[in-house]
């Protein structure tokens, strides 16, 4: 009786699975066109997400456009995911790993900022995957010579001049105060900056490396001694070469002690809504260099239906590096597009390219940065706790 | 040769102790680093930079003082490095967040400038009472389950450090899981209390400047936080020196076999000790939520390895040793850095630690509960 029972058990258990797996696979008609794989390594998490999302999500927008058919047909679906790195160097290796041994991945977007591009670029460069950034701007990235990485932006040697010029010929502070945490990105940037305001003319006292930056386990929320040594530099202006959730609470602190008449200014590290958020009404009149513009400013058609396509997919208009994003998913939807279905063949499709997007062109140097005259640094400042855009930084130094 | 001759003659010299030349030679040492600095211009001349670093030392000094009162404490009476109570201190912080936001509706959109009167000294009052009793219940919950069973089977010191690192790890990721997604895929959303980013504190009492002490000012928040501390360092003092539960914990961390044959209830010690530690790391958490505007289930890490620090600065399992190691590495940290870049902050600050542990391995005031 009892082996009657069990023998019943299995078999309406095989009879279900065999029901369930029957309505789960796919019916004969569905497409049998192949998928291949493109991800984003970024921070989705952690105190940085906010400078990372707005780019996914312009490249997400070009890739869900194309497989619906938007830009033509195409011979493969494209499978678009996330990776997060939490924006930490040291997280991004074991990912990395993963995505360059699965050949279902062909291509890179990011990674976002420069310490995991630098951690993470040998491993995807020695896969021979390609990897495209639009947002990782320390510029001895392209000392590596990786042929599989491209800079789908300008570097901190063409936005470091923009903030210091911006101190120097705009400002005019008695002196500049310096300063930046301990990435990759921020000292090489304020060391730029550094250096333009001392050839500009200016007197610079400069504390680099003196803020940690954040990372899974470490949030640094005091800044109190660097708030007195600038405090004590008498400086009228400060530069802060790191990310937002610092400079935030820096700029917060620096307020709190009476330092309202110091200007600070940053790079696009700081230029997001967590920087206006944290910083509140003492980050009025912050201004921070991008090479990102402002798209929903742009009189293009192809802009405003980004902007009016990106709007109704997220229900927040564009933010930073949304469209450089945007771009760098067309670039690889192109290449799918023109047949180019492995890693090599996109590389090699990279090298040769000349498209015109909706933020500038795009074409790429033997070092595979920007041709220069594509690079364009734009300013941005903190008007009521939200960035407004200024013009193209040529435009506004040359007004004064 | 004449101290030859003094020694046969019977002269008896009065003896400097070595610890005094020790500490003369590096104040002497301290003080010259300081005349060339400020010489040279690499350190500041003017009184107010030094009041500034002085003012900020002292801040911070006296939160990790009552952050370090935990570990000291705890490892009084069970000699265990409780790595766990900067994740009380965490849970203090969210806790206290909470009471601000629910339970006065206290946001930074409803109130951009605080609150004031007898209404701030409520909620203030309601705010540490919840965060201390948040954090104190916290490491209640958590000597139950994850050190009293090492207890009864008489676990290896190695099994009580390994349990703290993970009971840390376990709690900060916790709390970095509640942020109102689902997870593990359960078919219902967590609760909302933390999450990967900073939650803002909402600021209930503005900065403002009160008073000048050589043209720096010093804000409201800053004297709030001395104050609270004081009192609740003093209150702690004389609940360890002058009550019987103080004498109990005492007697304990003296010598817990006698103390149970004298009829001390050793795991109602134990459980106070908790209690006690997490009340004031509870409080330091809402304090320093509310002066550094944000909460994040990371937020111990840092003041927790420096109060740990702190504590065994000033002697580990000493109640007072923990105060004077918590404001003495806050002002270290602090005034060490005048002369440098603050990246060396921390440098000084261990460097410090190394050589008074060389001078003094009981750290500055011993190894002693109540001591």
């Amino acid at each position: 009786m009892r082996s009657k029972t069990t023998v019943l058990r299995v078999v309406t258990l095989v009879a279900l699975v065999a029901i369930v797996g029957a309505a789960c696979s796919k019916s004969p008609s569905a497409s049998s066109k192949k998928t291949v794989k493109i991800a984003e390594f970024g921070a989705f998490t952690g105190p940085v997400a906010q400078l990372v999302i707005p780019g996914y999500q312009g490249a997400k927008l070009a890739f869900d456009q194309a497989n619906a058919g938007k830009f033509g047909a195409l011979p493969v679906t494209i499978q678009f995911t996330q990776e997060d790195t939490t924006g930490s160097g040291t997280v991004i290796p074991p990912i990395a790993k993963k995505v360059s041994q699965d050949p279902s991945f062909i291509g890179v977007v990011g990674p976002n900022f420069s310490g995991e591009s630098l951690a993470g670029g040998p491993i995807f460069n020695s896969a021979g995957i390609p990897f495209v950034t639009a947002s990782a701007t320390k510029t001895a990235i392209n000392q590596n010579h990786w042929a599989f990485w491209f800079r789908a932006n300008g570097n901190d040697d063409e936005q470091g001049p923009a903030g210091g010029d911006y101190i120097a010929k705009i400002l005019k502070p008695n002196c500049a105060f310096v300063t930046s945490d301990d990435s990759p990105y921020g000292t090489a940037l304020a060391g730029t900056v550094q250096t333009t305001i001392t050839n500009d003319g200016g007197t610079v006292q400069a504390q680099i490396n003196a803020v940690q930056t954040s990372n899974g386990s470490v949030h640094p929320t005091d800044f109190s001694a660097l708030v007195t040594k600038i405090q004590t530099s008498g400086c009228k202006a400060v530069y802060y070469g790191g990310y937002d959730a610092e400079a935030g609470l820096l700029r917060t602190q620096m307020t709190s002690a009476g330092l309202t008449d110091v200007t600070l200014v940053g790079g696009d590290g700081i230029e997001d809504t967590t920087y206006a958020t944290e910083a509140k009404a003492s980050g009025e009149a912050t201004v921070a260099t991008c090479p990102c513009g402002d798209i929903t400013k742009s009189t293009s058609p192809d802009a405003q239906a980004f902007v009016k396509d990106y709007t109704a997919k997220w229900g927040v208009a564009p933010g930073i590096y949304s469209g450089e994003y945007y771009d760098v998913a067309r670039l690889y939807i192109n290449a799918i597009k023109a047949g180019n279905i492995t890693r090599t063949a996109i590389k090699n499709y990279l090298v040769k390219v000349n498209y015109v997007g909706l933020t500038k062109t795009y074409s790429f140097q033997d070092n595979h940065e920007l041709v220069p005259s594509d690079v364009k640094i734009f300013y941005w400042k903190d008007v009521n706790q939200t960035f407004t855009y200024l013009g193209e930084s040529s435009q506004v130094l040359a007004a004064g | 040769m004449a101290v030859a001759s003094e020694q046969q003659v019977g002269i008896r010299r009065p003896r400097i102790p070595s610890a005094a030349f020790g500490w003369g030679g590096a104040a002497a040492l301290v003080a010259l680093l300081l005349f060339f600095g400020i010489r040279h211009h690499v350190c500041p001349s003017n009184a107010s930079a030094w009041v500034s670093f002085t003012i900020t030392g002292l801040r911070l000094g006296f939160l990790y003082a009552m952050i370090a009162l935990g570990y000291t404490m705890v490892y009084g009476v069970l000699q265990l490095l409780n790595f766990a109570h900067s994740e009380i201190f965490m849970v203090g912080s969210f806790a206290g967040l909470y009471a601000f936001k629910t339970l006065f509706g206290i946001t930074n959109a409803n109130h951009p400038n605080g609150i004031g009167g007898i209404y701030l000294a409520v909620v203030l009052a309601v705010g540490l009472l919840v965060a201390a009793l948040a954090s104190g219940g916290a490491a209640v919950i958590m000597e139950r389950l994850a050190y009293r069973p090492l207890r009864r089977h008489g676990a290896s010191r190695l099994a009580y450090l390994i349990t703290a690192i993970g009971a840390s790890l376990f709690l900060s990721n916790l709390f970095y899981l509640l942020d109102g997604h689902s997870h593990l895929g359960l078919p219902f959303n967590w609760p909302r209390i933390a999450g990967a980013s900073p939650v803002d504190y909402p600021q209930v009492m503005k900065k403002v400047i009160v008073f000048r002490i050589a043209k720096v000012p010093i804000d409201s928040q800053t004297i709030l936080i001395v104050a609270v501390a004081i009192a609740m360092l003093v209150v702690l003092d004389l609940f360890i020196r002058r009550t019987r539960a103080g004498k109990g914990i005492r007697a304990v961390a003296e010598d817990p076999e006698t103390a149970s044959l004298m009829g001390v209830n050793i795991n109602g010690i134990v459980v106070m000790t908790f209690f006690v530690g997490g009340l004031m790391a509870g409080a330091a958490g809402l304090l320093y939520g509310m002066f550094f505007t944000q909460a994040l289930f990371s937020m111990g890490f840092v003041p927790g390895i420096k109060a740990f620090t702190a504590a065994v600065l000033g002697g580990i399992g000493n109640v007072r040793g923990a105060v004077l190691g918590g404001i003495l590495l806050g002002l270290i940290e602090n005034l060490g850095v005048a002369c440098t870049g603050t990246q060396w902050q921390s440098v000084i600050a261990f460097l410090v630690l190394v050589g008074v542990l060389m001078f003094r391995p009981t750290g500055l005031l011993g190894e002693q509960v109540g001591g």
